[in-house]
């Protein structure tokens, strides 16, 4: 099959499960074109240099222009009539150059990308597939009442909704008219990657790890509340946050205000292989999101037999059984986030069975292999209507 | 005298510091002049009543390498175009920008300089050994509670920049106490602290009818240092005990989708309100429709806000942060919970919410601490005082000014 991805980095570093999926198509002898407004070359070398059918097309505005150098016309016929004609013209470019990829399956990582191409939907060729994640839904849709009208009308044009948890099913129902377009296929991360080289053992000093970018979303103001307690409770511990992002400076004042500098390690975003350095090496992973669809940054941990803390975050609580595979606990109750992570540090056995069970969890319900499997489930069912 | 004041906008909806300063100043009989970055919304000069001056003048640091006036005064400086040369072309035009400020700097010779932030004077850092007069920074807080930690370098530079000044202003007890650790010395220190126009913000006899609902208040940008998520979780442990409430958040900004989603989150979706920006006679009237007055920041060097409350006869309910204990006597004219303990910022309120006597007393007692100690009068007297010490040297040095 012919199947076109349309995302905004590619490869991006903190979006491995795309990286994951493309190259698992193109395995399996699909043909895969990327479409991205940035391409990381390095990256791309790096990762995909023994990946057949694959290819890789920049839809930036100097690529737009480029092709207007060499066929002036060619996207002409996309153009409609519009106040706003300069974007228009863009449109009709970006139409034309996704159109000649030929693809049968136009899938797009994420609905606020879907949502620019909202006007050209109608004059895209081939079967429209919209992944619903996170932020865009769980945060924008509240915030702003213009993106609520286009993304009830997005849910009209596409074929198939993708939504990574039942939770994320629930909150975009109300917006579908269509139910049945919805589909939920978990995230999945590469089991054999994230697999631990020597058995998981508690430190004296204890690690916490957290993965994600310094936002919001990922609640550590709250965090850091948990922190102080443990620090109040004179628990020798070390909090490392792996991420950076726009609310750094806030982060920063705060671990300095309450005065958590020495225990609180920032290290920056970092790629997959450092990652899996620092799980290799600490105690807990601990993920204190307001709201998540899955994080994949759990799955990893899981993956490598860490007990896990997590708030009640979204689709969270599908991932997690809690006291079996993992430590669920309410997403503002900070004391309890803290007392979860007294209960791991007092019980190694215990901690050492939570992690060996996650692994066999996420072996199970979380692979890579199951996620493509039924992506391809659903495109092919297309072929056959 | 003459004194010129360097800010980054002027005048601005939201800073009254230096409507205050620059008016107190003109009516003392002196010669302002405003040097602003960026663009005089005149408008807003006619709303501040700032018009009727005429010796101040605003003065912009705006050149356009378009403008042919510029271009034949960089002609007319060849060596120093010639220096400043860098390949890296925003090198180069930040050194000429820099150049070009410092030149209208000198233009209009002034007694004092006065430098509204210390990220401003260490924008003007090089500049400040040329300049003729006194120079003068004022601390106020977010740059020197946030930014010399956030920011690598930071410090190094408040050192140098302290060094370089001839006096230092400090909006706080706090905040003075503070920038001694970046080098700044006693002798230089003056505090002074913010001010509020006490005929404007001046609780009025309304025919309004009292709403149904206690409203809380809070005024502010939507920055982080305003700590209104720690507000929402105080907010959401009241509503357990307390159902008749609605907080309202005037202001505007980055952590408007934060809020939003917590409010979602915390189903206080029929409790808060947020207002949007709001200007000053608006803001004025959700003052006079308050019951009590809420500020859950988690850095302030002295916030005007809660002065303003203050002087409209509302009760506080303040974070103990930064300089607000040497405004609000706890129990007495406000009451200070302990930084980012969101329940004990609901325990406070909780006790407003039930005791009518007790806010309106508190109210009073408030509005007898702002005339006492907060008003436009004493803020100009400091001010007039610092400057004339500075243009007399062979006083003697190292007299406190502060209050």
């Amino acid at each position: 099959m012919k199947i076109a991805i349309i995302v905004v980095v590619f490869p991006s570093v903190s979006e491995t499960f795309i990286s994951n999926k493309v190259r698992l198509l193109c395995k399996r002898g699909h043909h895969v074109t990327v479409f991205c407004s940035e391409k990381r070359t390095d990256l791309l070398n790096e990762l995909f240099h023994d990946v057949p059918h694959l290819r890789v097309q920049l839809l930036g505005k100097k690529t737009i222009v480029k092709s207007w150098l060499y066929a002036p016309f060619s996207g002409l016929r996309h153009f409609r009539v519009h106040k706003s004609w300069l974007p228009q013209l863009y449109y009709a470019a970006r139409t034309h150059l996704l159109n000649k990829a030929d693809a049968e399956i136009l899938h797009f990582e994420f609905s606020g990308i879907a949502t620019d191409y909202l006007l050209s939907m109608d004059r895209l060729k081939g079967r429209k597939i919209v992944s619903c994640r996170g932020s865009a839904e769980k945060v924008k849709l509240l915030a702003y009442a213009d993106r609520k009208i286009q993304f009830r009308q997005l849910m009209e044009k596409v074929d198939k909704v993708h939504c990574v948890s039942k939770d994320m099913a629930k909150t975009i129902t109300p917006y579908c008219t269509n139910p049945k377009k919805i589909f939920i296929n978990y995230p999945s991360i590469d089991i054999l990657f994230f697999q631990r080289s020597q058995p998981y053992q508690l430190h004296e000093q204890i690690t916490i790890l957290s993965v994600g970018r310094l936002s919001f979303q990922k609640g550590y103001t709250n965090a850091l509340f948990a922190m102080r307690f443990l620090k109040e409770r004179r628990i020798p511990f070390q909090w490392i946050i792996a991420g950076s992002g726009d609310l750094e400076e806030e982060f920063v004042f705060k671990v300095h205000d309450l005065d958590l500098q020495e225990q609180v390690v920032l290290t920056g975003s970092l790629n997959r292989d450092a990652v899996k350095q620092y799980m290799e090496q600490a105690d807990i992973f601990y993920l204190p999101s307001l709201y998540e669809g899955v994080a994949n940054a759990v799955l990893e941990a899981m993956s490598m037999e860490l007990p896990v803390v997590v708030t009640k975050c979204g689709g969270m609580e599908e991932v997690i059984e809690h006291g079996k595979d993992g430590l669920l606990a309410d997403i503002f109750d900070f004391k309890e986030h803290a007392r979860q992570f007294l209960q791991i540090i007092d019980n190694q056995e215990a901690a050492i069975e939570m992690g060996k069970k996650a692994r066999m969890k996420v072996k199970e319900k979380f692979n890579l292999e199951n996620q493509v499997t039924l992506f391809e489930k659903v495109y092919r069912a297309f072929d056959q209507a | 005298m003459k004194i010129g004041i360097i800010v980054p906008q002027f005048p601005t909806r939201t800073e009254t510091f230096f409507i205050n300063l620059v008016a107190g100043l003109c009516e003392e009989g002196h010669d302002v002049i405003v040097f602003s970055h960026g663009k005089t919304d005149r408008e807003l000069l006619q709303a501040f009543a700032l018009t009727r001056f005429r010796s101040l003048r605003v003065v912009h640091f705006h050149f356009s390498f378009f403008y042919v006036a510029t271009m034949f005064h960089l002609l007319r400086m060849p060596g120093f175009m010639a220096r400043s040369f860098s390949r890296d072309i925003k090198t180069w035009r930040s050194r000429v920008y820099r150049k070009l400020c410092l030149e209208k700097l000198k233009a209009h010779a002034c007694d004092v300089y006065h430098y509204g932030y210390s990220g401003i004077g260490i924008a003007h850092l090089e500049s400040l050994d040329k300049l003729p007069g006194k120079k003068m920074v004022s601390c106020r807080g977010t740059a020197e509670n946030v930014l010399s930690i956030t920011e690598t370098g930071r410090p190094e530079k408040l050192e140098e920049l302290f060094l370089k000044v001839d006096a230092i202003h400090c909006v706080s007890a706090a905040l003075a106490e503070k920038i001694k650790h970046f080098g700044a010395s006693h002798e230089k220190i003056f505090i002074n602290r913010p001010a509020v126009n006490i005929q404007f913000f001046k609780k009025e006899k309304t025919n309004n009818q009292p709403s149904a609902r206690l409203q809380i208040l809070s005024v502010g940008r939507l920055v982080f240092q305003k700590g209104y998520s720690i507000g929402l979780l105080a907010m959401a442990v009241l509503k357990k005990r307390f159902e008749n409430f609605t907080w309202v958040i005037a202001g505007d900004g980055p952590g408007k989708e934060e809020l939003i989603f917590m409010i979602n989150k915390l189903q206080l979706t029929d409790h808060v309100y947020l207002a949007g920006r709001k200007n000053l006679q608006e803001i004025k009237e959700l003052y006079a429709q308050a019951d009590i007055f809420f500020l859950p920041s988690v850095c302030e060097g002295i916030a005007n806000v809660v002065l303003e409350a203050m002087a409209m006869e509302l009760a506080v309910v303040s974070s103990d942060c930064g300089g607000m204990r040497e405004v609000i006597t706890p129990g007495e004219n406000g009451l200070l919970c302990e930084n980012y303990n969101y329940e004990a910022y609901a325990d406070a309120l909780y006790s407003l919410c039930r005791d009518e006597e007790k806010r309106k007393h508190l109210g009073q007692e408030a509005r007898r601490r702002i005339e006492a100690a907060f008003s436009l009068e004493r803020f100009n007297t400091v001010y007039e005082q610092a400057y004339r010490q500075l243009m007399e040297p062979a006083q003697k040095k190292g007299v406190p000014l502060a209050v």
